[in-house]
């Protein structure tokens, strides 16, 4: 008898979920912070005495495939003119979707993370037990910031943080990689984070001493979904499962804070928020 | 905490241990029973790395000549008997916001530095960054590695526990 996945034993169970702080100033910038989202999961592993579960491996996946990033800056007065920065379209991001995996864990492998001492991923042994149960943990905090205060090129002024935006939506899967390397990803959910608040600087000093910071209640939330039986099929992020990604979402947003799109205004100038 | 309770001639034991930090690389301060018999000289190398009293808060004091140190702090997890390194972004900085040095951080001898407190996190090790995937690395038994900026010198501190997520305060 060949090893298998005993069908419909794979189990995930939330044990914390996130919640999103309050944007607060973090030396010269916003950030974005929040509480983790926890959980585990547990896959059986079926087969005879003698059989070897070496080369089976059991974890998470996470892909990003929604990122909304962008902020407003004005200055002190109209005529200090405005900036609109916005990270999560092209050039600055090219694709929405990408591999979720933590520094040091190569997106290739498509795991979050391969580093065992993280126990997002538990591996079988020639020795086996059968059934074999193989239980793992997912731990995840996403982040940002934004900096305070921007120079207007156009006008040689600083122009304040006015306004920002974040939301990361992801999917996270509970999945199975073969001996052969095929993955199969059997329960999921999908899980976001979103930030969105207004800013007024309580002087017009750089770095100001401070801001009232208004945060805009719908677009302030962190959710779970429920879970998913089977492989996703969302065509959103779905080619990510089905390649070997060579970057990490983690990877992707530092460029896009690297090389964000910015558009400056000499005057207040409203931007749309949906355009690059 | 524990740091600040040993006697001065504790801490001259101590410090002497940080002379060959590279040779004592998995000997700390706290469980040293190595006995030398005076301060290094001053024209040796001696970086300390100290533990505070929160898990995950240290010191760098330049016990010996003017140094310049790298930027990044390693850390490292204890498990079945090995330090291992762990990727994260933790630096020396002192202060949330500073700008990183061009290259490395001057510490003239005598002088302390007291980074932002590690809060066990991979990605925004200190200050919030910019991250997506993030594990808290806790709990577990680690340590923190200063370097000297041209990597030749090796400054490991004493291990310390870092304790579950829900108890990291």
């Amino acid at each position: 008898m060949a090893v298998s996945i005993k069908p419909d034993s794979a189990q995930i169970k939330i044990t914390a979920r996130p919640h999103v702080n309050t944007p607060a100033i973090s030396g010269t910038s916003m950030s974005y912070t929040g509480t983790p989202i926890q959980a585990t999961g547990e896959v059986t592993l079926l087969g005879a005495p003698g059989d070897s579960a070496s080369g089976w491996t059991v974890g998470f996946v996470q892909v990003q495939w929604i990122e909304t990033n962008w902020c407003y800056y004005r200055g002190q007065t109209a005529n200090d003119g405005s900036i609109f920065i916005q990270r999560a379209r092209p050039p600055a991001r090219p694709n929405q979707a990408c591999c979720d995996c933590v520094n040091g864990s190569p997106p290739g492998k498509l795991f979050y993370s391969t580093i065992p001492a993280h126990g997002e991923i538990a591996t079988g042994t020639g020795g086996a037990i059968f059934p074999l149960k193989l239980t793992v943990s997912h731990f995840d905090q996403p982040a940002d910031t934004v900096n305070l205060v921007e120079t207007n090129s156009l006008k040689g002024k600083p122009n304040f943080l006015a306004e920002s935006q974040m939301e990361f939506h992801f999917c996270t899967i509970l999945s199975v990689r073969d001996p052969a390397g095929k993955f199969h990803h059997l329960l999921s959910f999908y899980w976001n984070v979103h930030w969105q608040a207004t800013f007024h600087p309580t002087s017009f000093t750089n770095p100001p001493a401070g801001f009232n910071i208004q945060v805009v209640p719908a677009g302030s939330s962190a959710n779970v979904g429920h879970l998913i039986k089977g492989t996703p099929t969302d065509r959103r992020f779905v080619g990510i499962l089905n390649s070997t990604p060579t970057q990490s979402c983690n990877q992707v947003a530092a460029a896009e804070v690297t090389g964000p799109n910015r558009h400056e205004a000499p005057i207040w100038q409203n931007f749309d928020v949906r355009r690059a | 905490m524990a740091e600040f309770r040993r006697t001065q001639g504790m801490k001259a034991r101590c410090v002497a241990v940080w002379v060959v930090p590279v040779l004592l690389g998995a000997v700390s301060c706290a469980s040293s029973p190595v006995e030398h018999a005076s301060a290094p000289p001053p024209e040796e190398v001696s970086v300390v790395v100290r533990n505070l009293s929160l898990p995950g808060a240290f010191e760098v004091e330049n016990l010996g000549p003017d140094i310049e140190l790298a930027w990044a702090v390693t850390v490292q997890r204890h498990s079945k008997s090995e330090w291992s390194d762990e990727v994260t972004d933790l630096t020396l900085i002192e202060k949330c916001g500073q700008t990183p040095p061009a290259h490395c951080v001057p510490l003239a001898h005598g002088a302390r530095l007291r980074p932002v407190r590690w809060n066990g996190l991979t990605c925004g090790s200190q200050c919030a960054a910019t991250c997506r995937a993030n594990v808290y690395l806790g709990p577990g038994e680690f340590r923190f590695v200063v370097s000297s900026c041209d990597g030749k010198h090796k400054f490991p501190g004493p291990a310390f526990e870092m304790p579950p997520h829900d108890q990291w305060k």
